[in-house]
């Protein structure tokens, strides 16, 4: 029986020939593909620039699918980027990848221009107000710094200026999400599973 | 143990394999996988020998996609010898949306395509699948099928690449009205009345349109009390437990709004047309300015020339009504003396004053001035002399008041004419110029206008598109050659490629056959892609009656520089009930019914049965028609009637069967030949018993024919034509060698014609009939003579009154002006003044001047949308002698024999005289 056994074994592997997908489209949006190895090369840019890991590769595509339509959507304000604010940024990060440094610039570039972006149509006119910033402290921060099991909670003037600057980002949030849930209905999108 | 190292030692490989770097080896072979054709691996960047790259991988599936043949693609790779590896690109086609049906069909009033856009023709998508799905739950929703469920189906067509997508419908229970509500404007309205407007009550069926009718209607009712700004909003719960709507009206009903002319009097109704706060439902600043200059201009227009009107909006204390005071300085009224225009030679004073606002007052036209018309017709007039190509055309427009009159002067010093120095043709290279230059058929020396360029310029867009040249573009440009005096032309080309029409694919027909609309709509495949073409093959399809929904769309470039068509259809309910009731002077008035099936076995052939009735008339006919005669471009019909008709001199019944052949030459031309057999009943003929040139025919006979009519109509509108003519000319032959028992020939020719002239149309019509017997026939009964008189022939006579007995000859003429009657301001109403003359004779030797009658009249008209309600008052301005009676015996002593014809005759009908 062994003998066949491995005779059997021998014919099945590692001999077989098998055809792998080295790439394929995953998604098409507004008639823009976006490749395994596009994803591929996020997870690297990621990675490199310090961002939190996304597993999930769906989670990932969406991300993928977000950062597209924002950047053929972000027309009607200018926000240049000069290449000196890119270095600037660049010097931030470590050696990081394979990926070839003209691709990391051109991703941290991208990046400088959303916030860029996003600080010009909607950043400028967010001013949280005391009471915001109140409000903020009294039902997140201290919540969660309980949660935490922090033994002794800061005080509301200790953290203003982060609580500050979390409520701006949440407020900025909100209306970067509303505006990209509208680019979304409008557009085309197709998921290749 | 030594099994147990050997299998790990061969596991080895295997890993090794699972991590294979395919990236950085160099490709051995390339293989396209899922279609046929392998033509588009010449599109690839990469080629066998290339080291595979991340790069060039990815560019090669862009460049594939990039083709718009797949829709999906992926790259396999597998292992070769030498280290190198196999590239296998496999994809999956395109495929486009063909059709898009909801299961089952009558769930909806009309087809989906109806309430939304489908996406026909274009790329088939799981997403826009899931989007038309969407948006038929919502509209199922708002039909009231709050419980519906749709499943989606599709079957993809390799052959033809095309997708058909089917909604499977499971659309539970329509819901009903539950409770209803009424919130707001109680304070004006009781809740019965708002109820009762609303016209929903708990157990109807619900359904957003009807909803939204009840909205509305709550909205005039507000609106004619004066109310602006009316808000209706209905809010709508469904209980799904219950499957019934809640439904909660909430009325805002804004602001109460009265408007007021203190300085003149305006009647409301007039207010209401002047001021458009009414009809736009809402009150701001530039609708109440556009009322301002509405009542100035209405002043203005009845002699207040020199009117001023203001404006004041005054809100009520409590908020919810506002005041609009537009007070009125009317000045004195003014007549206008004279408007005269000096200057001119290329356009004749008629042709300036026909565009002209001013106008001097004139019957059943009032006069005009403002000097805001006057400046107005003044650019109105150098854009004239513009767009004849007239270059420094000055005009000047002045008035002087004359004792409350008003002379106005238009003085006109016209320019130049310049001639074409030069035309450029740049940018063709696949068209030669001497080419273009004959198509566009312009040349230089010809007088510039902006319209002959612009003529030219679409010549020559259309001489490319009918050599398949879709995307050609020609802009011009026009340059003053200061040199020459004279304009050079230039005509920019971007030719594009050219393309031929590939496979033409039918789609979403029922009951219509795949041949008649390949037939109809005249495109072909390898013939030149022209879109003019094609959409005119679509108005072919649309003329056909059969469809109530025709696209015709371009799908994906299969093959280099072709296109492939779909045509989509939807075919029209092919069976028709129809019926119509009418009036004229003799028949009274007059029913029709008719049934027809339009489209017999999908052939585009048709039955109909018809039924006509009046107080002396009834007729039921049958007549089928074949579109395509012996497989040729002609229609074909059979019909059967039977008729019994009671004239003023007789009465018939009349058995007939005839078929006819159609062949149009073009829409506006087409030739007839008929061949007919009828039995023909007389009886009661009521003639004049002296008129011995007409023996009179009673009984049974047959007439057995051939005949053949040509018919041109270019009459901009059938029931209500301002300009173009109608021709039509009828030959018939009866011979004893067809059958029939008499022998004669029949000749009629009716021309009209109609003019625009200042302020209405000039409408001519002449007639003349000849009917002569032969070859033992010496006279023909009372159905195949002329009969003249009526509301449309002779309008000093009643109906077949001019000559009673009828007559083998005919001669009428009428002339008709036709005017809007802008004195009574209702719309639609219009008067004519009108000449007829002419009459009935024995033969047509007896035809002489001296016979005419003559009849002049007047009329009403009034426009329905199956054409002009009209009153017409004929005076016969020669009266004649006539007889009394019929039959002599029946006269009294001492009455006289003869009476004069009736001066006045008044007529009142439906539809123009010719």
């Amino acid at each position: 029986m062994k003998p066949v056994l491995l005779l059997l074994y021998c014919l099945s592997s590692p001999f077989a020939i098998r055809a792998e997908v080295i790439d394929r489209i995953v998604a098409v949006v507004d008639g823009h593909i976006i490749t395994a190895s596009d994803m591929r090369q996020q997870r690297e840019i990621r990675g490199t620039l310090g961002d939190k890991p996304i597993e999930d590769e769906a989670a990932l595509l969406q991300h993928v699918i977000d950062d597209y339509l924002i950047e053929t959507n972000m027309t009607d304000v200018t926000a240049d980027v000069t290449d000196g604010e890119v270095d600037a940024e660049m010097r931030k990060f470590g050696p990081g990848s394979d990926l070839p440094p003209a691709k990391v610039r051109e991703a941290v570039r991208l990046r400088i221009r959303m916030r860029k972006y996003f600080d010009k149509r909607w950043g400028e006119s967010i001013h949280p107000t005391d009471e915001d910033i109140r409000r903020y402290y009294e039902n997140v921060f201290v919540p969660a710094a309980k949660e935490r099991g922090l033994a002794a909670i800061p005080t509301l003037e200790s953290v203003a200026d982060s609580v500050r600057n979390n409520v701006f980002q949440e407020a900025l949030n909100h209306e970067i999400n509303i505006w990209l849930e509208a680019i979304r209905r409008k557009s085309k999108i197709e998921i290749f599973k | 143990m030594k099994v147990r190292v050997l299998m790990l030692v061969l596991l080895v490989p295997y890993w090794l394999n699972a991590e294979q770097q395919y990236y950085g080896t160099r490709v051995a072979s390339l293989t396209l996988s899922g279609t046929e054709s392998q033509t588009d691996l010449e599109l690839l960047p990469i080629r066998p020998g290339d080291v595979i790259t991340t790069d060039n991988i990815r560019s090669s599936i862009q460049a594939l996609y990039n083709t718009g043949h797949y829709s999906y693609v992926e790259v396999d790779a597998t292992p070769a010898a030498d280290g190198a590896t196999d590239l296998i690109f496999r994809v999956q086609s395109n495929f486009f949306f063909s059709t898009i049906r909801l299961e089952p069909e009558n769930l909806l009033e009309r087809p989906l395509s109806a309430y939304f856009r489908l996406p026909y023709g274009e790329k088939f998508t799981s997403s826009a699948v899931d989007a038309i799905v969407q948006e038929t739950l919502d509209l199922l929703k708002a039909e009231g099928y709050f419980e519906a469920a749709i499943t989606p189906k599709y079957q993809l067509e390799e052959a033809s690449q095309l997708a058909f997508v089917t909604l499977s419908v499971t659309p539970g229970h329509k819901a009903k009205v539950g409770s209803v509500r009424v919130q707001g404007g109680l304070q004006t309205f009781s809740q019965k009345e708002l109820l009762d407007a609303f016209n929903f009550k708990s157990g109807d069926e619900y359904s957003a349109s009807r909803a939204e009718k009840g909205q509305a209607n709550i909205r005039a009712k507000f609106s004619e009390l004066g109310f602006l700004n009316t808000k209706v909003t209905e809010n709508r719960m469904y209980q799904s437990s219950t499957n019934t709507v809640d439904i909660d009206v909430v009325i805002e009903p804004g602001q109460f709004t009265l408007v007021e002319t203190p300085g003149f009097k305006i009647s409301k109704k007039k207010l209401r047309d002047l001021v458009p706060v009414f009809e736009e439902g809402s009150v701001d600043e530039d609708l109440v300015e556009e009322g301002r200059a509405q009542i100035l201009r209405y002043l203005q227009q009845e002699g207040y020339f020199e009117a001023m009107v203001g404006k004041d909006l005054i809100p009520a204390p409590l908020d919810n009504a506002i005041q609009i005071n537009y007070p009125i300085e009317p000045g004195v009224k003014h007549g206008i003396l004279a408007v005269a225009i000096e200057g001119n030679q290329h356009f004749s004073t008629d042709d300036i004053r026909a565009r002209m606002k001013v106008r001097k007052g004139q019957l059943l036209n009032p006069s005009f001035f403002s000097p805001e018309a006057l400046n107005e017709d003044v650019r109105t007039i150098e854009t004239m002399y513009r767009n004849a190509g007239f270059e420094g055309t000055v005009v000047k427009g002045n008035y002087a008041e004359v004792d409350h009159s008003i002379n106005i002067m238009i003085e006109i010093q016209e320019g130049r004419q310049v001639p074409i120095d030069s035309i450029v043709i740049v940018g063709n290279s696949a068209i030669s110029e001497p080419e273009l230059r004959k198509a566009m058929q312009l040349k230089e020396g010809d007088l510039y206008t902006p319209l002959v360029v612009d003529r030219a310029r679409a010549a020559v867009t259309q001489y490319y598109y009918a050599r398949g040249y879709a995307d050609a573009r020609v802009e011009r440009s026009v340059m003053d050659d200061e040199s020459n005096h004279g304009m050079r032309v230039a005509f920019v080309i971007t030719e594009g490629e050219p393309y031929q029409i590939g496979r033409i694919f039918v789609e979403g027909n029922r009951l219509t056959k795949d041949k008649i609309i390949h037939r109809n709509s005249g495109l072909y495949p390898n013939t030149p892609y022209n879109p003019e073409v094609v959409l005119e093959g679509q108005r072919r399809l649309y003329a056909t009656g059969l469809f109530t929904r025709v696209d015709i769309v371009t799908l994906s470039e299969m093959e280099p520089h072709t296109r492939d068509l779909l045509i989509q259809v939807e075919d029209a309910k092919p069976i028709l009930l129809t019926y119509s009731i009418g009036y004229q002077e003799y028949e009274r008035v007059r029913g029709t019914v008719e049934i027809s099936h339009n489209n017999l076995w999908g052939l585009d052939r048709s039955i109909s049965f018809r039924v006509r009735g009046s107080l002396r008339e009834r007729l039921a006919q049958s007549t089928f028609r074949e579109p395509r005669l012996f497989n040729h471009d002609l229609d074909g019909f059979a019909s059967a009637f039977f008729e019994h008709t009671q004239r003023p001199s007789f009465t018939a019944n009349r058995l007939d069967f005839s078929l006819q052949t159609l062949k149009r030459f073009s829409p506006s031309q087409n030739f007839l030949f008929t061949m007919g057999y009828q039995t023909v009943d007389l009886e009661d003929i009521r003639v004049n018993p002296l008129a011995e040139k007409l023996k009179t025919e009673r009984g049974i006979f047959q007439i057995a024919r051939f005949g053949t009519s040509y018919v041109q109509d270019r009459r901009n509108d059938p029931l209500n034509p301002t300009t173009g003519s109608f021709n039509t000319t009828t030959f018939q032959i009866a011979s004893r060698a067809f059958g029939s028992e008499l022998n004669f020939t029949s000749l009629y020719n009716l021309y009209s014609f109609y003019t625009p002239v200042p302020r209405g149309v000039l409408a001519t019509s002449v007639r003349l009939g000849w009917n002569h017997p032969f070859g033992g026939t010496t006279s023909l009964p009372p159905t195949e003579r002329y009969f003249a008189g009526g509301s449309t022939t002779l309008r000093g006579f009643s109906f077949d009154d001019a000559v009673p007995e009828g007559g083998y000859a005919m001669t009428i003429g009428n002339f008709e002006y036709r005017t809007p009657l802008g004195i009574i301001p209702i719309k639609g109403l219009g008067a004519a003044l009108f000449y007829d003359t002419g009459n009935v004779f024995s033969t047509l030797s007896d035809i002489h001047l001296s016979q005419f009658t003559h009849t002049a009249g007047f009329g009403l008209r009034y426009q329905t949308p199956l054409g002009p309600v009209r009153i017409d008052v004929g005076i016969n301005l020669n009266p004649k002698l006539r007889f009394r009676v019929q039959d002599l015996s029946t006269l009294k002593p001492g009455e006289p024999l003869y009476r004069r014809e009736e001066r006045f005759k008044v007529f009142f009908t439906l539809g123009n005289p010719f």
